[in-house]
């Protein structure tokens, strides 16, 4: 045989080891890609898990989701345990919401759970870390019976997690920036929260984290505020619902109150350190446009400065009030820690980090500017 | 032997380098610094790089200091024949122990990141299948392939740039926390991030145009230091030191944090491009290798020894069987290449004692 034949021969060979995908094929109708896990807490430390799978197959009719339940130690061991049940081999790289519930959460266990994502390359680390207000395995179910007006239940709170993130309403967890977080010194997790209401899902606010553990929680409205003072509320369309001044003639809520769409200019947070406690100020500049105000006044120079320092006030109370509330939870998502690692090391190794949190003096100091009022006299 | 075919131009040895420097130890280069020196470890990169461009520096000037001759003849008119051969071996043995080191670490990453279940082996025939063919034509098809490494670290440069809005600078506060004891610890891992540079001690005499080759490799190792310390900036500032701790390979783990608009996993195309320039370091330690072997010996019937060669390759490679393991045998290669450096720049200095060899206008 010639030289060249006897080289096209073995290239005829080794083609077909090579193009691994004629060997490995993988056909979309023959698996079940696993896109939402509802993970809550079951008796002796183990796991209750519920997991959804879109319906691709044109035979089965009526069910758009097949829903499957179990009781585990690991999240892997219920994998491979629903494997043998499932209509179709699941496959975990396409999971876009873990939705865990506010009992597991608080007893710190999520980032535990997630290390299977971290660890398994398959597994995708861009999904939604959840916390649910109720039972998960609940909602799943819920919302997969009873809500035929609305898409599956993935799509249909990916949707409503990715508005909430536009609208300030709730920051961006994904699997991968919690679980560092998690493990960053004088910072601390936020997740999105949800629940069930009245044949709709609700993202209620943000699940506040002391280290590991949820301690506590917060509404969309603040959740925004919260944003500003981390420095994330930029380019998100964030209404903040103020009072207004009104006469005292005035009882109607329309004649009390404003929708402002806020927007962020700029942060700065001060850190020193006096008599051996963090001393904080935070200065946000925010500005905003009157979305939904009274017939009156607005092109009025004084009127505005008047509505400015009023809704200024609000905002500082609001902020100072919320700052409070993380304190006394022992909750720093903002990182004011982060920054005392940086700027005061020495310090921060010094101290149990969330107990001189809690007894730091944190001042919100606020500037808002009303800049537009609408085509309105 | 072909001289041609082993000839190569300053540019083609600038990429060669740059691969070899950057292909397998990127891998895992910020999580060892972070385990070393927490956040510091661009500080120590930076100093590194400098003293590795001081010792380039010197070899150049040593194999400037003779007539188009590699280390291997330097050695044998420093030494004689007997010393000069048997350092010449170590030499060989350095270079063969290196090129067998990258093969299980590439494997490994393969193995951790991709396929779990397929065989060492299997991998190993694989992977040494392009290099076998390229190091049958010589190194200036290597050096030519060797080029690629730009593109893979353009698109590094982008996948920076596109997480850029994700990074925390407080991460990498506060500046020099390690101190001088987190850059001395740092030494293992920062100077088995930068071999590589010491092939050019044993190819000089194929560079083409010798006048550019100080210019060329100092050049390169400026690309490597520059692209590592951005390397270990971003990862750092991305991670934070706690998390980068428990990474094996935290690009990759980059790499899946980005959601990218339509092709939506990033990783994957992350791995096609950067597993090419992964294995860099396997062709040019292999090729070198055995054009060394070939050079030494004076081998004629190439084939047969090519094939005996990777067979042992392949065999040698598989000895280190776990991370663990393979942390070990990257210790001593480190060590190796240290003393390799080391040496060479002792040569250089007792060139002025024993003269033999030297260009006389040196």
């Amino acid at each position: 045989m010639h030289k060249r034949g006897k080289i096209i021969l073995l290239l005829l060979i080794l083609i077909p080891f090579i193009l691994c995908g004629c060997w490995d094929e993988v056909i979309v109708e023959k698996i079940s890609f696993m896109t939402i896990l509802g993970i809550e807490r079951a008796s002796q430390g183990n796991l209750k898990v519920t997991y959804g799978m879109p319906l691709i197959d044109p035979d089965v009719k009526g069910s758009r989701v097949e829903l499957l339940d179990t009781e585990t130690n690991l999240l892997r061991m219920s994998t491979e345990f629903l494997d043998k049940r499932a209509s179709k081999e699941l496959l975990a790289g396409k999971i876009q919401l873990l939705l865990y519930s506010k009992e597991l959460a608080g007893e710190g266990r999520i980032v535990g759970i997630n290390s299977v994502l971290e660890r398994d390359k398959t597994n995708a680390m861009l999904a939604w870390i959840v916390v649910v207000d109720g039972s998960p395995r609940s909602l799943i179910h819920q919302a997969e019976e009873n809500f035929k007006d609305k898409p599956i239940t993935s799509t249909y709170v990916n949707s409503l997690l990715e508005r909430a993130v536009r609208l300030g309403n709730i920051n961006e967890t994904r699997a991968f920036n919690y679980d560092l977080i998690s493990m960053a010194p004088g910072i601390d997790n936020t997740t999105p929260m949800i629940k069930i209401a009245d044949n709709v899902i609700e993202v209620t606010g943000l699940a506040l984290f002391s280290g590991e553990k949820m301690v506590g929680s917060i509404n969309a409205q603040d959740s925004g505020l919260l944003m500003a003072m981390m420095k994330t509320l930029k380019h998100k369309k964030y209404i903040y619902n103020a009072s207004i001044p009104a006469s005292s003639k005035e009882t109607y809520s329309e004649k009390l109150s404003s929708a402002i769409n806020l927007s962020q200019n700029s942060k700065k947070i001060n850190i020193s350190i006096k008599n051996n406690k963090p001393v904080v100020d935070i200065y946000l500049d925010l500005s905003g446009y009157a979305d939904d105000y009274k017939w009156d006044h607005l092109n009025n120079q004084n009127e505005v400065i008047k509505v400015s320092n009023y809704v200024q006030e609000q905002l500082r109370q609001n902020c100072q009030k919320l700052i409070g509330y993380m304190q006394f939870k022992k909750s720093d998502p903002i990182g004011i820690g982060d920054m005392v690692r940086a700027k005061h090391n020495s310090y921060f190794k010094s101290v149990d980090w969330h107990t001189a949190y809690k007894g730091a003096t944190i001042t919100a100091h606020v500037k808002f500017n009303l800049i537009e009022y609408g085509d309105i006299q | 032997m072909d001289k041609r075919k082993n000839n190569i131009t300053s540019a083609q040895l600038m990429g060669l380098i740059v691969s070899i420097q950057v292909g397998i130890g990127m891998a895992s280069l910020p999580s060892n610094l972070a385990a070393i020196c927490g956040h510091d470890g661009w500080i120590s990169i930076l100093i590194y790089g400098i003293i590795i461009t001081a010792v380039i520096a010197l070899i150049i000037k040593l194999m400037n200091r003779y007539n188009n001759k590699s280390i291997y003849e330097i050695n044998k008119f420093l030494y004689g024949r007997y010393l000069g051969g048997l350092l010449n071996l170590l030499i060989v043995l350095y270079l063969w122990y290196s090129a067998c080191l990258s093969l299980r670490s590439y494997i490994n990453y393969i193995h951790v990141d991709l396929l779990r279940s397929t065989p060492s082996f299997v991998l190993c025939v694989f992977t040494l299948i392009p290099t076998c063919y390229l190091a049958w034509y010589g190194l200036k098809y290597i050096t030519r392939f060797a080029q690629m490494i730009y593109l893979s670290i353009g698109f590094c440069l982008i996948l920076f740039l596109i997480v850029f809005s994700d990074l925390r600078l407080n991460f990498l506060m506060p500046i020099a926390q390690s101190g001088i004891e987190g850059i001395k610890a740092s030494y293992s891992p920062c100077i088995f991030a930068f071999l590589g540079y010491e092939v050019i001690s044993v190819i000089y005499p194929e560079i083409t145009n010798k006048p550019k080759t100080m210019k060329v490799v100092i050049g390169s190792n400026i690309i490597t230091t520059i692209f590592f310390v951005i390397l270990v900036l971003v990862t750092t500032s991305f991670f934070g030191e706690e998390m980068l701790k428990k990474s094996i390979y935290p690009m990759i783990k980059l790499s899946r944090s980005y959601r990218a608009p339509i092709i939506e996993r990033m990783d994957v195309l992350y791995i096609a491009v950067w597993l090419p320039a992964m294995a860099m370091p396997i062709s040019g330690y292999f090729s070198v290798t055995y054009y060394s072997i070939r050079k030494l010996l004076n081998l004629k019937k190439k084939a047969i020894y090519l094939i005996v060669f990777t067979l042992i390759t392949i065999l040698l490679s598989n000895v280190p069987k776990s991370i663990s393991n393979i942390k070990v045998y990257t210790n001593i290669m480190t060590i190796s290449g240290t003393i390799f450096s080391i040496f060479l720049v002792i040569c250089y200095l007792f060139s002025f004692i024993r003269k033999k060899g030297v260009k006389t206008h040196a």
